[in-house]
């Protein structure tokens, strides 16, 4: 498989797979990616933006407003979210040529 | 002046009880109020005079002149004809109309055209310009929206959508491999963050982040449930870098604002992808129901032709994104429905309403002022509404995903606030789930029912086995997904709370479990119990206790806190007893013999002689790597020469198995132990332990280490390069599961 230039959909033709299985592959993907972008964002809140940050995910509040909340208090959140994304893509990328998909 | 405003508005309020029509309506009416009302003057008089023909009732002496001035019998003969045309009824009413007025208004009527006219015309433009209104109202809110229609048209005009959509699927072959991959990173990371040199505070909380979002608009009932799956989605797209125009934040602050961040014009790169609309879309599900097969093929296309980025573009906010939806859907709908719901097919079915009324009038049906009025304003009020829902989906069906996606986007840029009746109309388009040519849109908000808990079975989790209140939850879950599947949709509140929530936070909610205290843990007697009764109410039943209802049916959180008993189980207030030398190592003994296995002699610390002895999988009872015994501080472990039957070497064998499964009860926890026992060492671990570097779900392992270390007496071994590699965590269990059995204390050991 050609893996050069595609991101993590195309890698793993996730709108080629049966719908419940390409939910379920998006959906861990993008927790890989996430526990990746938490692992380095959580170190950088201050003690206080950390309790609120307990605060919000024991509470009844949406998942959505974590990425709000991230995005306000760790700086270029964006960013960090971008390079995590490389990250993984080129682990995978690096896996499928290895596993040698497709051929 | 004051006074004669208050004058003033007395006159109007006389001239309302006259005519019976408010203040509002004529605001509404305009210069077409005197119009509409000389209509309904009209009709009143028209059924008196029916009343007249027809039977010997009462006669209005005002009129009765007049009606002695026609010749009965001619008009019964019209009238007959007439009936049943409310075109030929209006000329007849027009006809008496004339018989009726007095000299004066006779006058004033020559000066007109044709009153009647006048007054059809009149409905026609009170009409007309309502919907004009609201149609206006819209476009004025929703300025962008032809720019980016226009836009996404021209980028769209060779694609065929439904292609598209439906892209070859891929081998489950194939499939397997990929899964393969993922889960090896998946792995992978996981070992990262538990022996990452993170603190346990961050782990937990990066674990808790990610069972929140997990957790994010699962189970979840109607159009929020629905809006919130579809925000998780684009959101997770946005995490895979799939969308990057625009922030994963955004996304999330705008939830169905998102549906748009999913398309992206077909023909765009993004476009193209969002063909997983007709199959993630497909997945989801609408208040627990599935979405029908034809509906699904809605939504790539809904989703799927929405330009997110001219409408970023264009407004650079919400009201873009929102305007993008309409655009997008509207596109959608002009390809697919092919206008069944434009404003001129709405318009017809408004003209067929307006006539039906006609007709129940000429069929003698009699109305007052009043309820003309209502009448009149039901059937503007029902097409204004299917021309504000076509307006927004351009002529797109109410029934369906698009309708969806349109009316969450209307709640969230505020539109929606005028029309109290959207969600109604939502609900029914679930329950319908189906696409109908004839869509009946009135809905009666006395008719949507309330769901309400139905009654269920008891469902218990007792700690019957010496199991703490974490592992009885845990039990408690799994008995509870028993009997709920994936379906929680009549599931009491607290129910989702329970299955939504992991069960280390769910102790703590309860109060049972306390972390960074000494005395940690609830004390579980053998025999207590978790219950959710019939009614959905949670109880903690204590063994000679009393009962504690910890949370209601009706609830998704704790209402009462666990005030007995605490233990400290994990030994973090008490002193470990740490004298390394005071047993020694156990020797190893082959399960099937009972005979030792190897004797090692312990006299320095060079050559082989420090090797450990085969190691015996007390699962499988074969060999495992041989491993050094070496003890924490670098200093060789004498080995006890343990002498265990065959029977004791069984009873340790059935403890070990018995107690990894309570620690890891589930099959998902399972796959957790089968990857840190291959890849961490029990010294390391219960170093990160010391560090407070464990993350919950490993506590409990570590506190049963801790145990065993405790009693027997036993480290793991420690690793020393070039020498020994440092021991398995199943390994050091099993050595010390024996020496404890040599001891005579299994029992005390067992979970």
């Amino acid at each position: 498989m050609n893996t050069i230039k595609k991101d993590l959909f195309d890698l793993f033709q996730i709108d080629k797979m049966p719908p419940e299985k390409g939910a379920e592959m998006l959906d861990r993907l993008a927790k890989l990616v996430f526990q990746a972008v938490l692992v380095r964002a959580l170190p950088m809140l201050s003690e206080e933006d950390l309790t609120a940050y307990e605060k919000i995910v024991s509470g009844n509040e949406g998942g959505d407003i974590l990425f709000q909340f991230l995005s306000e208090k760790v700086p270029e959140f964006n960013k960090i979210i971008t390079e995590e994304i490389g990250v993984l893509r080129r682990e995978v990328a690096d896996k499928i040529e290895e596993g040698e998909i497709d051929k | 002046m004051e006074n004669l405003d208050k004058k003033d508005k007395g006159i109007e309020k006389n001239h309302e009880k006259q005519d019976g029509v408010t203040p509002k309506v004529k605001k509404i009416m305009g210069k077409n109020v005197e119009t509409v009302l000389k209509l309904n003057s009209m009709l009143r008089r028209e059924r008196v005079d029916t009343i007249k023909v027809g039977d010997s009732g009462p006669v209005n002496e005002e009129n009765s002149d007049n009606y002695r001035e026609k010749d009965h019998e001619d008009f019964q003969k019209r009238r007959a004809r007439e009936l049943g045309n409310p075109i030929n009824k209006l000329y007849r009413l027009k006809n008496m109309n004339n018989n009726f007025e007095t000299e004066n208004e006779r006058k004033e009527e020559v000066s007109e055209v044709d009153p009647f006219e006048e007054a059809k015309k009149g409905i026609k433009d009170f009409i007309d310009e309502r919907v004009d209104k609201v149609k206006k109202g819209y476009e004025e809110k929703d300025a962008e929206k032809d720019k980016v229609e226009e836009l996404i048209n021209e980028e769209t005009k060779d694609v065929d959508i439904q292609q598209e959509s439906t892209p070859p699927l891929i081998s489950p072959e194939k499939i397997k491999k990929l899964e393969k991959i993922l889960e090896s990173i998946e792995e992978q990371r996981d070992l990262e963050l538990v022996i990452g040199s993170l603190s346990s505070k961050i782990k937990n909380g990066v674990i808790s982040g990610l069972d929140k979002w997990e957790n994010f608009g699962k189970g979840e009932e109607g159009v929020k449930g629905f809006a919130k799956r579809f925000t998780k989605m684009a959101v997770n797209l946005a995490l895979i870098g799939v969308i990057s125009s625009i922030s994963v934040e955004k996304l999330a602050e705008a939830g169905i604002g998102t549906a748009t961040a999913l398309s992206g014009g077909v023909t765009s790169y993004l476009g193209r992808k969002m063909a997983i609309g007709l199959g993630i879309g497909g997945a989801m599900e609408l208040g627990g129901k599935k979405i029908p097969d034809k509906v699904k093929k809605w939504i790539p296309v809904a989703l799927g032709v929405a330009g997110v980025g001219a409408a970023i573009v264009f407004s650079g906010g919400l009201a873009g994104v929102l305007a993008g939806v309409s655009a997008g859907t509207g596109y959608a709908a002009s390809k697919l429905i092919k206008g069944k719901f434009t404003n001129e097919q709405i318009t017809k079915r408004e003209e067929e309403a307006k006539q039906k009324f006609s007709e129940r009038i000429g069929e003698g049906e009699t109305f007052s002022v009043k309820e003309i009025e209502k009448e009149y304003i039901k059937i503007l009020k029902k097409y204004e509404n299917q021309k504000i829902w076509g307006k927004l989906l351009d002529g797109a069906t109410k029934l369906g995903v698009g309708a969806l996606v349109s009316a969450v986007s209307m709640e969230a840029s505020g539109l929606a606030r005028d029309f109290s009746q959207h969600q109604l109309i939502i609900d029914k388009v679930i329950e319908k789930e189906t696409i109908s040519p004839e869509p009946k849109i009135e809905v009666k908000p006395e008719e949507v029912t309330i769901p309400v808990i139905p009654q269920h079975i008891n469902v218990e989790a007792i700690a019957d086995h010496g199991q703490g209140a974490i592992s009885t939850l845990r039990e408690l879950q799994h008995n509870l997904k028993e009997e709920y599947g994936d379906n929680l949709e009549n599931a009491p509140e607290s129910v989702r709370h329970i299955l939504n929530t992991d069960a280390h936070k769910l102790a703590q909610e309860y109060g049972m479990y306390k972390p960074g205290q000494d005395a940690e843990s609830a004390f579980i007697k053998s025999g207590s119990s978790f219950r959710v009764d019939e009614s959905g109410n949670v109880t903690y039943h204590e063994v000679n206790g009393k009962d504690i209802t910890l949370e209601k049916g009706t609830e998704n959180t704790a209402s009462t806190s666990y005030e007995g008993k605490m233990a400290d189980t994990d030994n973090s207030g008490g002193m470990i007893k740490d004298d390394i030398n005071e047993y020694k190592l156990p020797e190893q003994i082959d399960p099937i013999t009972g005979e030792p296995i190897i004797q090692v002699e312990q006299t320095d610390l060079t050559g082989d002689k420090y090797k450990l002895p085969p190691q015996i999988d007390p699962v499988t009872g074969e060999s495992m790597v041989q491993e050094e015994i070496i003890n924490n501080d670098g200093n060789v472990n004498i080995q006890d020469h343990i002498n265990l039957s065959s029977e004791e070497l069984g009873q340790v064998h059935a403890v070990y198995t018995e107690n990894i499964n309570h620690i890891f009860p589930t099959e998902k926890l399972m796959g957790t132990w089968d990857h840190i026992k291959n890849n961490i060492s029990a010294e390391r671990l219960m170093e990160i332990n010391k560090e407070g570097g464990v993350i919950d779900t490993y506590k409990p392992l570590v506190s049963y280490m801790d145990k065993l270390k405790e009693i027997s007496g036993i480290h793991p071994i420690t690793k020393i390069p070039l020498i020994s590699e440092a021991e398995s965590i199943p390994n050091y269990i099993n050595r010390a599961l024996q020496k404890v059995a040599e001891m005579g204390q299994l029992e005390k050991v067992k979970l």
